[in-house]
């Protein structure tokens, strides 16, 4: 019955969304990044997201991760906004990421919702998700091929500056962002930073950067390096 | 307000209390696992006796017990060493990690074995997450030795493979990693069956985990790929203290519950091996 429930409001969500698409903001996100896990070392990956809004109160992206350990991904996320003044808003959010760990015969999908709340200075996203794990190419004979398993997930975020400012920093505890949803017990800490321009025609480009770090074992307070990240990257808005 | 003081207070309770060592959250409260690998791996080369245990009948059990948290007394695992003595049929226990909470409890749970038991009866331990605060490894490796090995058990026609890792700190690392792919690769096809026994479970398929620690996700899709490519039969874990079985790809994943002084669920596996592989859980 809670599975009918949530593939209805996945319906009204994905129709409303088809509906309103006549106002529109429109950007590109565009990154590199370099990433080191304990489990597959050194690696490159690009990562790019397209984001529409065709209303101030909707906003929808969808992207593309690609990575040389292998690990490919597509994601697509929806907010609903209620905006509660100029600058602050609440937010439904649906977030789904599909991941191919093609080294290791595994693909997941993990699908999401969380309550988000952000104002100028801090936003905050909670809420909870489920991931299904199967192989590719069934190695089984008779046994069972998948694994479900429900999840929390985070986001918290502290700016320095006021969302809109020219440039900022920002401060991130999160197990959910556009490609990663880890589970609730491996938080990434991450410090973004950005500069906007304008250019000729008025449009802002944003150029930001993004370094983090994921410890394994925090949570039961045995904590060790995990996994680093560096990413790099642009936004055009159109 | 109210609210606010009490989260306030427990938390400094918290900080304050012996049970945790809190540095955990920040910094490693023992060797790193890289530094652990390689401390096993040298104790592992001066010990290179222990790898073989040869039974005299085609089947024979394991004994198994989890999280037995030792902090004043171990009469669990007392209780649980005297029903292994009885089973003439037992290859070798293992405690899979947690043996302690604090200072002082790993010497207690030590005492306790050497008391309790012979010779020839083989007990083996892991590395649990809790056996890493207050710098712990190093009276781990002195009491108990490696925390990274493989052994063997050998029945009159068959040899089953049997691999520990330390997996404490939430993860395997990229050296133990390595070696534990190398060692199956080399050497799975001598074997019959094959059980891998760390303290960290692989899956969370419901909350009773919470809020134990798990491999990220990318090292889960790794070590299950790895289970499954060489056949591994079993892999056995405590950590979370509930008992739970999943089964992705012919590998099954059985969590223990706790085992220790005072849970009202202590319990312990039996494990029947033959061409045919069988467990039971046992109220204590």
């Amino acid at each position: 019955m809670k599975l009918k429930i949530y593939i209805l409001l996945l319906s009204i969500y994905t129709i409303s969304s088809t509906l309103y698409a006549q106002d529109n903001s429109l950007s590109f996100d565009a990154n590199i990044g370099y990433e080191h896990t304990l489990t597959s070392g050194s690696n490159i990956h690009s990562e790019m997201v397209l984001d529409y809004t065709p209303l101030n109160w909707i906003e929808a992206s969808a992207g593309i991760k690609i990575s040389t350990k292998n690990i490919n991904q597509l994601m697509a996320k929806g907010d609903f906004k209620w905006w509660t003044d100029d600058t602050r808003f609440i937010a439904l959010r649906n977030q789904y990421l599909y991941s191919i760990y093609a080294d290791d015969n595994l693909q997941s999908l993990s699908f999401g919702l969380a309550a988000v709340y952000d104002q100028e200075y801090f936003s905050i996203a909670l809420g909870a998700n489920y991931q299904f794990y199967t192989s590719f190419v069934n190695q089984s004979s008779s046994s069972r091929t998948y694994v479900w398993e429900p999840g929390i997930t985070y986001d918290a975020k502290a700016r320095i500056f006021p969302r809109s400012h020219i440039w900022n920093l920002e401060g991130e505890v999160t197990n959910c962002r556009d490609f990663v949803v880890e589970r609730v017990y491996n938080p990434t800490f991450l410090l973004n930073g950005h500069y906007t321009f304008t250019l000729d025609d008025n449009s802002p480009l944003k150029l930001y950067s993004q370094a983090g770090f994921q410890p394994s074992g925090i949570t039961h307070i045995a904590v060790n390096y995990y996994s680093f990240i560096f990413n790099i990257g642009v936004v055009c808005v159109f | 307000m109210r609210i606010l003081k009490i989260f306030f207070i427990c938390n400094l309770l918290l900080l304050v209390s012996c049970d945790f060592d809190i540095t955990g959250f920040f910094v490693s409260p023992s060797a790193t696992i890289e530094e652990r690998y390689v401390e096993s791996m040298e104790l592992n080369s001066s010990n290179p006796s222990d790898t073989i245990i040869e039974v005299l009948q085609e089947n024979y059990t394991i004994y198994m017990c989890g999280d037995i948290h030792v902090i004043n007394t171990a009469d669990n695992l007392a209780q649980f060493i005297e029903i292994a003595k009885a089973d003439s049929s037992a290859a070798f226990s293992i405690i899979l990690g947690d043996i302690t909470d604090q200072k002082g409890g790993m010497e207690i749970a030590y005492d306790t074995i050497q008391k309790h038991t012979t010779e020839d009866f083989i007990l083996k331990t892991i590395v649990g997450n809790h056996d890493l605060y207050f710098n712990q490894w190093e009276v781990y490796k002195e009491l108990f030795g490696s925390g990274i090995y493989s052994f063997a058990v050998q029945t009159p026609t068959a040899k089953d493979l049997y691999i520990i890792l330390d997996s404490g700190s939430g993860t395997l690392g990229s050296k133990q990693l390595q070696w534990f792919e190398e060692l199956l690769s080399s050497s799975r096809d001598s074997y019959r069956h094959c059980f891998v026994f760390s303290h960290t479970n692989m899956w969370a398929e419901n909350f009773s985990q919470f809020p134990s620690g798990l491999f990220s996700i990318e090292e889960s899709a790794k070590i299950s790929n790895i289970l499954s490519q060489y056949s591994v039969n079993y892999y056995f874990n405590g950590h979370v203290h509930y008992r739970s079985t999943t089964t992705l790809n012919d590998v099954e994943y059985v969590t223990l519950d706790e085992m220790l002084d005072g849970s009202d669920r202590a319990s312990y596996v039996i494990v029947n091996v033959e061409d045919a592989i069988n467990y039971d859980f046992y109220e204590l």
